[in-house]
């Protein structure tokens, strides 16, 4: 078993010495996809993973950032869905604009979200969340004028670009999902590695300390769970193009359970924990689909064994790279080994 | 103790081992993905399949539906009823002399498996139809896919108004909204009432019937002489009705009407019971099952409903299908059971007429679909409705009993009613 973890850890160091050469090999790999598999099954769930990257990169920045659960993701991810699925099939606007709004409306869930939760942590803010995922469920569903209500919205417009269609069939809407979910990875990269990232990881630390050192933690939770909500709005909106037609039904509690469980899956405050956990709890169900009946079975009994033998996660836990110091600022004495989840800057 | 520990321990290492690694070569190997799909492309279809042979003569068929989750029940009965049609079929002979074989996939009910499962199958050249999903969005997302690939899909249980709009290759063997509409409104005229109360869930379904029994009273104008008193909505899991209950009895309504699942009527039902002894109720197909009967106990004496399919009927090819599906499944047949069994021979008929088991020599052929099926006649309309003519049904002595020729297709009543 010693020698199982050392070869997985030595595998994990293989790809952060050789970043440089491991990381646009995938990348290019990930780009010529469409070109070598033809299925459109295949590229569908990879369109599904895609999605689910950004979701989950979007809770991180709340979960595992800011230490804060938010049982309630879903609705962020609604409300972009909504906004712009509703642009798009109603006014008829190109989906780039409702893509935009798309954002704006998963970041004013954000807004409301936030100052509902400016003052609560833990237990309390998963509750808000929760009851917010429901409010917005309901609105949706009672709103009949605007939303359609429970007979969802159908025909929302395909991306064009330049004269050309984008389908999930010519591999349009798969390099779409990429660009999205590299723009979200470097997204996140930039808060973590900002000022504005060592504030929300303090708050989650000591929230009283943080706060004696002069963060302002209550502007700084609204400004993440805004953040966040503009990324669950992106994927809400290319979700609405891909499918062409949403209901409330299709932004269950169980999506919002699902985003959580990955995060917890692939590592709190790991950006290629999120990726890597995306990959596998989507496409777990699809792999194991030869079994059935039992599929889900298997399914919640490796997420069972994974908590009870790796808490931390897939990529979680002790980061092995040493934390990155601001310029100006040497280490004093012998150098620290990264003591949080998320103290070291994290390989993308 | 401690070795059992210490196994599950090196298994559970083996398994983020193996899923740590499998992540990172999850997407650039490519060869890796493609062979799971292609072992995968003729996974499940487990019981009462043929065994198989080689693909050469064989015809395929897809049934997606729940078959885990919290509608499985719905899914599993439904695949049931489909392998009997096939099984029928394949003993004499099969279509243009080609076996038929199912090939089954779960969609959980959700709209996002749903759609990858319909990329899975309109990739598998060697599917010709499709047949299935459960719920409406479900269906609505799942078809976008069919529409686009140009693969026959039939919805047996799907109600949303605009699924068949979505275009060609949409079909659905299922009473539409307005056909649940109209039965309530000839029950309502059957039963010589005058004031009427609807409380249908806020749902698709539920607001579409509601719309529908307004837009239909308008159109009737003098010519239909009942009124609608009160339309109220509930959401799913209200288990107290009392307020609703006073509401209706404020306004005087002399039957209510609901659209519902029976697991919200039959509680609804007896808690206005326990108030009013003499409201007459008047329920949809959902309340056409045991378990209401169970639910609802005494207080389900005296409600009618209309439905298209009534296992019980004196029908022969009905009988046969029903005992067959006892056997097989060990209860008796839903609707929805009925409506996939007819959706099959819709599709086998459509095959064998077109002589070709071709995608595109189906969607030639269903529109002339003619034929009398255990739910009534199957015949499409431009749109891909089956038009539906519901029986109407009584509950006595703990028994649904029909009651025969009362009610019309929407057509010949609204001709008899003198409105066009």
């Amino acid at each position: 078993m010693g020698k199982l973890s050392s070869v997985y850890d030595s595998f994990v160091d293989f790809i952060l010495k050789h970043k440089k050469i491991v990381l646009p090999v995938f990348l290019v790999l990930l780009a010529v996809v469409p070109l070598v598999i033809k299925s459109q099954y295949v590229i569908r769930v990879f369109c599904l993973i895609g999605i689910y990257c950004i979701l989950t990169l979007s809770l991180n920045l709340i979960a595992g950032y800011m230490g804060q659960s938010s049982m309630g993701h879903a609705a962020l991810y609604m409300m972009g869905a909504y906004f712009s699925g509703l642009l798009g099939a109603k006014l008829g606007w190109p989906f780039w604009i409702t893509l935009v709004f798309g954002i704006l409306g998963g970041a004013l869930g954000g807004l409301i979200l936030g100052f509902a939760t400016m003052k609560l942590s833990a237990g309390y803010l998963s509750v808000i969340t929760l009851a917010f995922g429901e409010v917005v469920e309901m609105v949706v569903l009672n709103w009949n004028s605007v939303t359609n209500g429970p007979l969802g919205v159908r025909g929302i417009p395909r991306p064009n670009l330049f004269g050309w269609e984008l389908t999930p069939t010519n591999g349009g809407f798969y390099w779409l999902m990429l660009v999205l979910v590299i723009v979200a990875v470097l997204v996140s990269m930039c808060v973590v590695n900002s000022k504005f990232g060592r504030a929300v990881r303090a708050i989650k630390e000591d929230e009283l300390a943080a706060k004696l050192m002069g963060v302002h933690t209550a502007a700084y939770k609204v400004q993440t769970i805004v953040l966040s909500g503009a990324m669950a709005g992106m994927a809400g909106a290319f979700y609405a193009s891909m499918n062409r037609y949403i209901d409330a039904a299709t932004f269950s509690f169980d999506i919002s359970m699902t985003i959580l469980c990955i995060v917890i899956f692939g590592g709190m405050g790991s950006i290629p924990g999120m990726i890597v956990g995306s990959a596998l709890l989507i496409s777990f169900p699809e792999v194991l689909r030869s079994l059935a009946d039992y599929r889900f079975v298997v399914y919640g009994l490796l997420l069972i064994l994974m908590m009870r033998f790796r808490p931390q996660g897939l990529l979680g836990g002790l980061s092995r790279r040493p934390y990155k110091l601001p310029a100006g600022v040497s280490r004093p004495g012998k150098p620290e080994d990264g003591g949080g989840t998320e103290e070291g800057k994290k390989v993308s | 103790m401690k070795k059992v520990l210490s196994v599950m321990l090196a298994m559970a290492m083996m398994l983020t081992l193996f899923a740590g690694c499998g992540g990172e070569k999850d997407k650039p190997a490519d060869g890796e993905t493609k062979k799971v799909e292609a072992g995968e492309s003729k996974d499940s279809g487990d019981d009462g399949e043929k065994a198989d042979s080689s693909d050469g003569g064989e015809i395929t068929l897809a049934f997606v539906g729940p078959q885990t989750g919290d509608n499985a029940e719905y899914g599993k009965s439904m695949k049931a009823a489909i392998h009997i049609a096939i099984d029928e079929w394949n003993e004499k002979g099969g279509v243009n002399g080609q076996q038929i074989k199912l090939v089954d996939y779960d969609d959980a009910n959700t709209s996002e498996q749903a759609a990858s499962v319909a990329q899975k199958i309109v990739g598998d050249e060697s599917v010709s139809a499709v047949i299935g999903h459960f719920s409406s969005g479900v269906a609505m997302t799942a078809s976008e896919v069919y529409e686009e690939s140009g693969i026959a899909y039939i919805s047996g249980s799907a109600a949303h108004v605009d699924l068949t709009k979505i275009g060609d290759c949409i079909y659905r063997n299922n009473a539409v909204y307005a056909t649940d509409a109209n039965t309530m409104l000839q029950i309502v005229q059957y039963l010589g009432l005058k004031k009427i109360g609807i409380l249908n869930p806020n749902s698709d379904a539920g607001v579409a019937v509601t719309t529908e029994i307004q837009n239909m009273m308008e159109a009737y104008g003098d010519k239909y002489d009942a009124e609608l008193v009160l339309a109220e909505l509930y959401e799913d899991g209200t288990v107290d009705f009392s307020a609703t209950v006073s509401k209706f009895e404020e306004a005087g309504v002399e039957c209510v009407y609901s659209s519902g699942a029976y697991a919200q009527t039959a509680p609804f039902i007896k808690q206005y019971r326990e108030k009013n002894k003499d409201v007459q109720f008047i329920m949809s197909a959902a309340c056409f099952s045991q378990e209401f009967l169970e639910l609802a106990g005494a207080d389900a004496e005296g409600v009618v409903l209309g439905t298209s399919f009534f296992y019980e009927s004196s029908d022969e090819a009905v009988k046969a299908f029903s005992e067959k599906f006892n056997e097989v499944y060990g209860s008796n047949p839903s609707t929805f059971c009925g409506q996939v069994y007819d959706a099959t021979y819709a599709i086998l008929y459509a095959i064998e007429k077109g002589g070709s088991a071709d995608r595109a020599a189906i969607l030639e052929n269903l529109p002339s679909t003619d034929f009398q099926g255990v739910t009534g006649k199957i015949t499409f309309d431009e749109e891909g409705n089956c038009p539906k003519q519901q029986v109407l049904l009584k509950v006595e002595g703990g028994k649904y009993v029909e009651i025969p020729n009362v009610l019309k297709s929407q057509t010949d009543y609204e001709k008899e009613l003198g409105v066009q």
